[in-house]
């Protein structure tokens, strides 16, 4: 049996989700190898929300020499490495190990968007403990659960997911039903008459296009119930390559396919 | 109006900033001398020391400029809160570094995702501004240009790290030896964060060099300052920029830190400053500070 190379998973990949509906786009920057190449020989696959140091580690502890991340490797969204270049302490360090343990990197962000279910969705409601049968229409993201606060939301969500580094805006005794899940970067709209709470992943604290804290702080202050959890990027997108890696085992069966933690981004005083 | 000082600074920032209301025969003897939003906006725009270039940020968000000014507050936010306790004080010119209307656009009324109208917290806040008669200016842009940073200098001076600063360098200070867990919780407890403060890095290294990184700053910021100092405090980044890269430093054995307190909470530190420097240019109307605190809290 011939040995198994990077550019064969990626042809599955592409071909795969061409029959799923989702046509490759070469134009990306993102879905792209972002160290090695597809001649590489894969002994083993992890997945995994970004390609740290820690992720990469991990992997190649294991066993698996193909990652392939959801997010970037180089500190910076278009993998532009002139950026990470300039970093003294620990870029070359990083190169080294991949360059020493035949790291090969492929990330797949803006196709498994477009995937549906887009696993980045699917994965974080599966994680805070939100059940499919709650959502209001297949791939709404919107859910609604029996009336209840704030306060008693966030904390459940917090102990499901076991992540230290949740922010939440807006009045804990606030009662809130429905639910916008969001995913990565950008939240859903707060402002929505129909949505009480967002669980979100990141967003600008001031300065972004739609949404603020401020709108949350200001409905509390008007006693308009609304709600937002920041669970974190890291911690929004995560879950969903767990899903990534269950989709990925049956299209390449000659390795294993295991999903990966990225690792705790931030922990809290 | 004495300036602030920093005990002062620190406990409006814990409170909540409770507001003192300004002595009325005060505020009517000075209103009688009439000075304007409108005037006062040309002052801060000839002495801020800084090119007024033509920009859609630091502009009025709300009210009219000629209104005759009763007191004035500075912000890091506008919050309906903020605004009631500024009209307790009886102030009624707002100056916010922050956005008043939710976004960047920062329009009265909602707009981009096409959500039914009315919104009721738009009208909220709109009813309240218009029943009050509170103008309201974002000053961002170019009071953050002056140099110091206002963001850097205000905050420094609530940690009492002034006298430890590098030179002339308003971003790097070098501290008596501390922890990153002891650093992270001093910063928590002195600019009365509540959940909102993040930190990245082993808890028990030893910081001396601390830099910082004022407002919001790129991947390109956090690279250029790692290298010479313990830990970067920085107010907020991407989670997949500087984030990534600090767990990427810690993870390789770096004995660095990383520590983010939020964005609204730094700008709190530049707009106490900038409340100090504009009682020296409008000297008619009371001058005051007031912060819109930590946006975030973390369930138990």
């Amino acid at each position: 049996m011939s040995a198994l190379t990077a550019g064969e998973v990626v042809n599955r990949i592409k071909a795969v989700m061409a029959v799923q509906g989702v046509a490759w786009n070469d134009a990306t920057t993102r879905d792209r190898f972002k160290f090695g190449g597809p001649d590489t020989v894969v002994n083993g696959i992890a997945t995994t929300f970004m390609g740290t140091f820690e992720a990469i580690t991990h992997a190649s502890g294991r066993g698996l020499n193909m990652i392939i991340p959801h997010e970037d490797t180089y500190w910076n969204d278009p993998d532009n490495t002139l950026i990470a270049e300039a970093d003294p302490l620990v870029y070359q360090k990083k190169v080294a190990f991949m360059t020493g343990h035949n790291i090969v990197i492929f990330r797949i962000h803006d196709h498994m968007h477009r995937q549906r279910p887009d696993f980045t969705f699917s994965g974080t409601a599966r994680e805070v403990g939100l059940d499919p049968s709650m959502e209001t229409a297949p791939n709404s993201h919107r859910f609604v659960i029996p009336e209840t606060t704030l306060g008693e939301l966030a904390a459940r969500v917090k102990k499901i997911r076991g992540d230290d580094a949740i922010r939440v805006v807006g009045d804990p005794n606030a009662k809130v039903s429905r639910i916008a899940v969001g995913a990565g970067m950008a939240t859903p709209a707060v402002s929505s008459p129909d949505v009480d709470v967002v669980i979100g992943g990141e967003q600008r604290e001031i300065e972004g296009t739609f949404d603020s804290p401020e709108y949350v702080m200001d409905a509390a202050t008007l006693g308009v119930p609304k709600g937002w959890i920041i669970i974190g990027h890291n911690m929004s997108e995560e879950s969903g390559m767990q899903e990534m890696a269950a989709w990925l085992r049956p299209i390449v069966p000659e390795v294993t396919v295991e999903h990966v933690r990225a690792g705790v981004v931030y922990w809290v005083p | 109006m004495p300036t602030i000082s920093r005990r002062d600074f620190v406990a409006l920032t814990v409170a909540g900033a409770a507001a003192t209301p300004f002595l009325l025969d005060d505020a009517l003897a000075r209103a009688t001398a009439g000075v304007t939003a409108q005037e006062i906006v040309d002052r801060v725009k000839k002495h801020v020391g800084v090119d007024w270039s033509g920009d859609d940020v630091d502009t009025f968000k709300a009210g009219d400029p000629s209104t005759i000014v009763t007191g004035v507050v500075t912000t890091s936010m506008a919050t309906l809160d903020v605004l009631q306790k500024a009209v307790q004080a009886g102030a009624n010119l707002v100056i916010t570094a922050a956005p008043t209307f939710y976004s960047k656009a920062d329009l009265r009324t909602p707009a981009g995702r096409g959500q039914p109208q009315p919104d009721p917290v738009y009208a909220g806040k709109n009813a309240f501004i218009e029943k009050h008669q509170l103008v309201v200016f974002r000053l961002t842009q170019h009071w953050n240009q002056r140099k110091p940073d206002p963001r850097a200098q205000g905050l420094a001076s609530a940690m009492g790290w002034t006298k430890y600063k590098t030179g002339d360098d308003a971003l790097r200070y070098e501290v008596p030896a501390t922890t990153l867990d002891a650093l992270a919780n001093q910063l928590k407890k002195t600019l009365g964060i509540r959940g909102g403060i993040r930190a990245i890095g082993d808890r028990t290294i030893t910081v001396r060099k601390i830099g910082l990184l004022p407002g919001y700053t790129m991947i390109q910021a956090a690279i250029a300052m790692m290298p010479g100092v313990d830990v970067i405090v920085a107010g907020e980044v991407q989670e997949w920029e500087s984030a990534t890269y600090a767990q990427d430093v810690a993870f390789a054995g770096l004995r660095k830190g990383f520590i983010s307190i939020g964005r609204v909470v730094n700008e709190a530190a530049g707009m106490q400053v900038c409340a100090d420097w504009l009682a020296t240019i409008v000297p008619e109307v009371p001058v005051r500070f007031i912060s819109a605190g930590d946006p975030y809290w973390r369930p138990l």
